[in-house]
């Protein structure tokens, strides 16, 4: 039996602005950086210091990784390109409101949770099926090691739907809700099929925000 | 919401249908978390099961935020049947197989036992009746109840585990944004949230 948290990464510029990321490789700047010490800390209060870290190889989430793997001594986390976020093709650094002006056909199926018909979005299944063999994988390393906790930091999408196929919920539209900056869920796995979601959208104070 | 703690909770007996009142952790438990709720959910009513354990955790945090309590008795917990009141220990040496049977999710072939069909559907009920309009509603039930509710509302399998139980006062968020209110266009929001973890 062995836990992971998935933890979704620190704020950027382009997320404040609500400009989608995606594949785009964007760093947390100084706020994003203060805000990553805040998760970490956070998340070692929660479940203290022997953790095995690993993230997503995008810069957002790789420096919010950091921060808890550095804070328990075992830094920098390792890379998984499995962990990394959806491609969101062409809509890539657009704001939400230029994506419904431009698609507004497209940016509707995605409201309602679908695969909007567009160049180069990463489709649900197949980013589900990446991210969840990829948490598979570790989660058998840390049962063979012995390692109780594995904190994951990876993305808004890719977590939702990782955690979807492995509790084999339907994927369009979630029913796992939107997952907050610094949020994190904890699934455990007892052997085989066996995933139970333990937690979901909890670490954030009432304001809903880390800060 | 899931209630306080009990002195059966304490001790790892089953409840279902008993009617076990709070111990003093239990009451803690509520009037630690009554603040933090009257700040995020500060509904006008909360609907509880009308077994003591649910309806005094249910009183002490509407006492904390101005609200009414009315109670819906198809919030209460499953029933065990004969297994209530035998603690956890017990049920594993001399019930094995069907105690193995339920930890799978699997329904226990056991004298009184109600099965996850007619919890879902009497919960199912208490949440038409009593979640009505816009806005944010409060229920304080049980674990066992709670769990099964959710598989319904996402249109899970009531016979999964993939849905940890609730800790005591811990509480789980849905919401359906859509027009339809049937079971399975609900999204789950927060599972076993806390008051420590929604901190201040």
């Amino acid at each position: 039996m062995t836990s992971l948290v998935l933890v979704r990464h620190a704020r950027t510029g382009f997320n404040t602005e609500g400009r989608l990321q995606g594949s785009l490789d964007v760093p947390l700047e100084q706020d994003g950086l203060a805000q990553s010490e805040r998760i970490a800390q956070r998340v070692v209060g929660e479940y203290g210091t022997s953790l095995a870290v690993a993230t997503s190889p995008l810069l957002r989430s790789s420096q919010t990784a950091d921060a808890v793997a550095v804070l328990v001594g075992i830094g920098p986390a390792e890379r998984d390109e499995r962990f990394t976020q959806r491609p969101y093709g062409v809509w890539e650094g657009h704001t939400w409101d230029e994506v419904r002006e431009r698609w507004p056909a497209e940016y509707a199926a995605r409201r309602a949770g679908l695969d909007p018909a567009i160049p180069g979005w990463g489709q649900s299944d197949d980013v589900a099926d990446r991210v969840a063999a990829g948490l598979r994988e570790w989660a058998a390393e840390a049962a063979r090691t012995g390692v109780e906790t594995t904190v994951i930091v990876s993305h808004g999408s890719a977590i939702m739907l990782g955690v979807s196929r492995l509790l084999d919920l339907p994927l369009t539209p979630s029913r796992l809700g939107h997952l907050p900056h610094g949020a994190w869920n904890e699934i455990r796995w007892n052997g085989g099929d066996d995933w139970r979601l333990e937690r979901y959208c909890v670490g954030l104070p009432a304001s809903g925000t880390v800060g | 919401m899931r209630h306080g703690e009990t002195d059966w909770n304490a001790a790892h007996r089953l409840q279902g249908a008993s009617d076990v009142p709070l111990n003093e952790n239990g009451r803690a438990q509520a009037r630690a978390a009554a603040p933090v709720l009257a700040r995020i959910v500060p509904v006008k009513t909360i609907v509880a099961s009308d077994l003591s354990r649910a309806l005094e955790t249910a009183h002490i945090i509407a006492d904390a935020m101005g609200a009414d309590v009315v109670t819906d008795q198809r919030l209460r917990e499953r029933s065990y049947g004969v297994w209530e009141g035998l603690p956890e220990a017990v049920l594993r040496s001399e019930h094995g197989e069907e105690h193995t049977r339920w930890a799978e999710g699997l329904e226990p072939r056991v004298e009184g036992y109600e099965g996850h069909d007619a919890v879902a559907k009497r919960a199912l009920a208490a949440v038409a009746d009593n979640v009505t309009g816009d806005g944010t509603h409060m229920l304080v039930a049980h674990g066992s109840t709670i769990r099964v509710l959710i598989c319904a509302l996402l249109g899970m399998e009531l016979a999964s585990r993939a849905i940890a139980t609730l800790g005591n006062v811990h509480w789980a968020e849905l919401e359906n944004a859509t027009a339809d209110d049937a079971p399975g266009n609900w999204v789950l929001r927060r599972l076993n949230a806390a008051g420590d973890t929604v901190s201040a």
